[in-house]
């Protein structure tokens, strides 16, 4: 997908996490932050030249360098994509006691890249 | 994981699910029903002692699975579970084009998702009231 079918699905994902409660949707909000990022970062590949529009990476575990070794314009929104498939690791496919906190890590790392995207949250 | 840890994600993507609309907010609905329904998959694979319930040692039987085809199953599928995994792959193959691409659930779509679903929880309700298992 191009850069602004990515914004579009990053916007129309985001709109959907919204409608969640952060008090009893807790682990949705951590595993849809994965979704939205994932829109925002290949755009971000994209804008950047990392990758062209046909090429697409899920998560930062599954791209094919290091994020320290990306484009430094890239970087920020990538460390804090890094940084969500964490928290989906540890409380989606493990049993960890999700609290608040989580979710407003959570919901503070989605706001890094969207703001790095120009997409407002 | 623990079958009981399991149920419990089963009851929070479900209550997350009722927030939705499957065509309005297509991307987190089929990503949260597959979620659901692999918790419920992996809850009835433990209550059948084919897979691992909590932690797993390397070089030992597999214990949660992510997706149908993740990790490669150690053991062979009971036939009671094969409607079970084809309506959840029918769930996951609709990723490339619905959550990461750039289509919209239809309302035919929607229905066929939400059937699926339907039939992991028979499947899956069946093996678990049966086995009478959660820790």
């Amino acid at each position: 997908m191009n850069i602004n079918q990515h914004l579009e699905k990053a916007r129309a994902s985001l709109a959907s996490l919204n409608k969640l409660d952060a008090s009893q949707d807790a682990l949705a909000i951590i595993d849809g932050t994965l979704i939205v990022g994932y829109h925002l970062g290949n755009a971000l590949l994209h804008t950047h030249g990392v990758c062209e529009p046909c090429v697409h990476f899920n998560t930062p575990s599954k791209l094919e360098r290091p994020v320290h070794t990306l484009p430094a314009p890239v970087r920020p929104g990538f460390e804090a994509f890094d940084a969500l498939e964490t928290l989906r690791t540890r409380y989606v496919r493990n049993p960890g006691e999700l609290d608040a906190n989580a979710v407003r890590d959570a919901r503070r790392l989605l706001d890094t890249m969207a703001r790095e995207c120009g997409v407002t949250v | 994981m623990l079958i009981r840890d399991h149920l419990a994600r089963v009851e929070s993507f479900d209550r997350s699910l009722a927030r939705l609309d499957p065509i309005d907010d297509t991307e987190l609905y089929v990503v949260f029903l597959m979620r659901a329904a692999t918790n419920r998959v992996n809850a009835a694979l433990h209550a059948l002692d084919l897979t691992e319930e909590g932690p797993v040692a390397r070089t030992v039987r597999i214990g949660d699975m992510n997706h149908t085809y993740k990790p490669p199953m150690d053991f062979e599928l009971p036939g009671e579970l094969h409607a079970a995994f084809r309506a959840l792959k029918s769930i996951e193959d609709l990723r490339p084009e619905y959550v990461r691409g750039p289509q919209r659930l239809t309302p035919q779509l929607a229905a066929s998702c939400r059937q699926a679903y339907a039939e992991v929880v028979a499947a899956t309700d069946a093996i678990l009231k049966r086995e009478k298992a959660p820790s």
